[in-house]
């Protein structure tokens, strides 16, 4: 195989950097025309695809063949983000949030996109997992006094140890039964909320503390900057600890094994897999990271209520893995920005926004029900010639 | 008041929302049986009925009317907001309900999800003042004129609406059993339920039953909001986000596909709630809690519900 050359690489940042600096502009221009302007591009862009398909096909090919250097250079674009965007964006503090928001999203979708996507487990609940990290790291910060290297994590073990409340459920029942079990169990979980007095009932939890690392407080804004950059990195390295987890997962043996199971389970049972533990399995797993994404949120929020994690939330959770295209770890991530930083431009419609969500599902599911970007077939020989 | 008096109020009480659930969870089994979704946009259309017809009575001015031209007006109300709601039902199936139902079962759930938050926010974004929780306004009041309104048995007041809510409810499981089992639409619709499409082969127009039974499911989620608007006196746009779950949550526990397993699952739900509003500490804020977990409980035990039949999967 070719060595990949210096003109590929070029390309590469050439059309990073274009997208890159097209959603600086996105943020600074304040009015709505640029959403429309952006939804008339991505328009032409896609007919441009089709009419084009080789020079297309060729740009794809060079992402897929130096697929490294584009992760390493988004990675530093990413780094740069929240200085570049302070020179050219005036409300960058504002986006900053929005895309901290975005990021935490996308963990609590990835670990979704593995149960519903990968395994076929379709999970109603996320937002109860969601909150039961959130809760449960305030919880400790608040009245323990735990730091957030700690509440973090165990606010992850607590999501995941509350999803095996549901194990008997996820041996016995399957597809839309098991979805109506978790719909009601987020139900219960919202309506235990706000009855239960020593989580604040309807009021929530109030003023938990910031995160504090190893003595660096995050409420200091570095270089002269606001405290919400420290968040930024701070989710940006956990939204890359959860990606590089997934992807792994994924293209491993384990990523086939539910792949399997969620395409035809009695089959993957007849040859041998023990599909009960591999669904408890995906359970355990997802709700770890939804819960450490609630844990993120509640600390860098501070203030939490049951409100936050009702059965809307669930949704826009799923919305966003289907929007992308199940079982597509990008497409989840395009769903996440899709879904959760678009509409902050669509501020004049802001009361519309649940409506839209709900007929977003219903429209993606009549026309596009595989999602914007489908999930691609596994090809293995293609693998395996590569390394030999 | 002695422990008869007691069980005999929380027996009634559960009786008075087991009518409604049940009506909700017959349009569940009804849906499921011709479409093979669970459609829980139904629980929205429930509340879409409830805001139909508190306008209709709001237009037609009943409180000034009486005589019979009053029950004649209590009448047409009842009448006209069902067929305006199964008018409704069967938009949004042609619209939405009908197109994902070839997909696999999870996803039109979601649609059906979806399209159910998409309603709730359209009431209330367009309805006026539909953010608010609305006064729901009387209407049998002016029947039990000069009466006591209610009578007393052995230390429990029953009112005299509620009696009639019973009656109503009765009435229509009868009148609904009755075009099930023994009119031609009844057969057609079992028939498609039972094998979609042999019952096309044997020259059954299967859109036009389907219209008919989601006609027939809205119709009974109206008459169902009409009799709950009465029972708690105020609508709120999102009641029927719940109330779908307990419907159809009923029609699981019921078994679903059987409109009799629906009606009794209905009585269940209620029953274990009022049970459990009575008898556990703080259970009036826990029944709900209470009653999902029993569903849930069944849902594992016993999936195919009480009357359901059991199924096996053909591979």
């Amino acid at each position: 195989m070719k060595k990949s050359s210096f003109f590929d690489k070029f390309i590469i940042a050439l059309v990073e950097l274009i997208v890159y600096f097209y959603l600086m502009i996105f943020f600074r221009i304040e009015s709505v025309w640029i959403l429309i302007i952006t939804i008339l591009l991505l328009v032409v862009i896609f007919y441009l695809s089709k009419k084009y398909k080789k020079t297309f096909d060729y740009i794809t090919n060079i992402f897929n063949k130096n697929s490294k250097f584009a992760t390493f250079f988004i990675v530093i674009l990413l780094i740069l983000f929240p200085f570049v965007s302070k020179l050219i964006v005036p409300l960058y503090i504002y986006w900053l949030l929005i895309t901290i928001q975005t990021f935490i999203f996308s963990i609590v979708a990835l670990g979704l996109n593995f149960q519903a996507g990968t395994t076929g487990v379709m999970n109603l609940s996320s937002a109860a997992f969601y909150g039961v990290g959130a809760y449960t790291a305030g919880y400790l910060a608040l009245h323990y006094k735990l730091p957030a290297i700690l509440t973090i994590p165990i606010g992850g073990i607590a999501a995941s140890i509350f999803g095996l409340l549901l194990f008997i459920p996820i041996f016995r029942t399957r597809g839309q039964y098991f979805a109506l079990i978790t719909l009601a169990f987020g139900y219960m979980f919202v309506l235990s909320l706000n009855n239960l007095d020593f989580v604040g009932g309807p009021q929530g939890l109030k003023n938990v503390p910031p995160i504090n690392l190893f003595g660096y407080n995050f409420q200091k804004a570095p270089f002269g900057t606001h405290f919400y950059v420290n968040y930024y990195y701070f989710v940006l390295i956990i939204l890359f600890i959860t990606l590089f987890v997934f992807q792994r997962l994924y293209n491993s043996w384990i990523g086939l094994t539910l792949n399997y199971i969620r395409d035809d389970e009695p089959a993957a049972k007849g040859c041998g897999v023990s599909t009960n533990i591999w669904k408890l399995m995906t359970l355990l797993i997802g709700n770890f990271f939804m819960g450490v994404g609630g844990a993120i949120y509640a600390h860098m929020i501070g203030f939490i209520s049951p409100p936050n994690f009702t059965l809307t939330i669930s949704l826009l959770i799923i919305s966003i893995v289907l929007l992308g295209g199940s079982d597509n770890i990008i497409g989840v991530l395009v769903g996440a920005f899709i879904l959760v930083l678009v509409p902050e431009k669509l501020r004049v419609i802001t009361e519309y926004r649940v409506m839209l969500y709900g007929l977003l599902i219903v429209l993606i599911l009549i026309f596009r029900p595989k999602g914007l970007i489908p999930f691609k077939e596994r090809k293995y020989h293609e693998s395996i010639a590569k390394e030999s | 008041m002695s422990g008869f008096a007691v069980i005999l109020q929380i027996l009634f009480n559960g009786i008075m929302l087991g009518i409604q659930y049940s009506m909700i969870a017959v349009g569940f089994t009804l849906f499921r049986g011709v479409l093979n979704v669970l459609n829980f946009s139904h629980g929205d259309v429930f509340m879409v009925g409830a805001f139909v017809s508190m306008t209709l009575i709001g237009a037609f001015g009943v409180m000034s009317a009486t005589g019979f031209t009053y029950i004649g007006m209590i009448i047409i109300i009842f009448l006209l907001s069902m067929l305006i709601v199964g008018i409704i039902g069967v938009v949004f199936e042609r619209l939405a309900v009908k197109p994902v139902s070839k997909g696999p079962v999870t996803m039109s759930l979601l649609a059906t999800l979806g399209l159910g938050i998409a309603i709730r926010e359209a009431v209330r974004l367009f309805y006026p003042r539909g953010g608010e929780s609305k006064k729901f306004p009387e209407l049998f009041h002016k029947l039990f004129e000069g009466t006591k309104g209610a009578f007393e048995f052995s230390g429990v007041i029953f009112r005299y609406e509620n009696i009639l809510f019973l009656i109503i409810g009765v009435v229509v499981v009868l009148v609904l059993a009755f075009f099930i089992n023994k009119t031609k639409m009844g057969l057609a619709i079992r028939a498609v339920a039972q094998d979609g499409e042999c019952a096309l082969m044997m020259g059954v127009n299967k859109d036009l039953i389907i219209d008919v039974t989601f006609l027939i499911g809205s119709a009974l989620a109206a008459l169902a909001a009409i009799l709950y608007g009465l029972y708690y006196n105020t609508v709120v746009f999102d009641m029927g986000a719940l109330m779908g779950v307990i419907g159809l949550s009923a029609a699981v526990v019921g078994g679903l596909g059987n409109i009799y397993g629906a009606i009794i699952g209905g009585f269940v739900f209620s029953l274990t709630e009022a049970l459990s509003a009575a008898f556990i500490p703080r259970g009036s804020e826990f029944m709900d809690v209470v009653a999902f977990a029993v569903v849930i409980l069944f849902l594992i035990f016993r999936p195919s519900g009480i009357l359901g039949e059991k199924v096996f999967e053909r591979v």
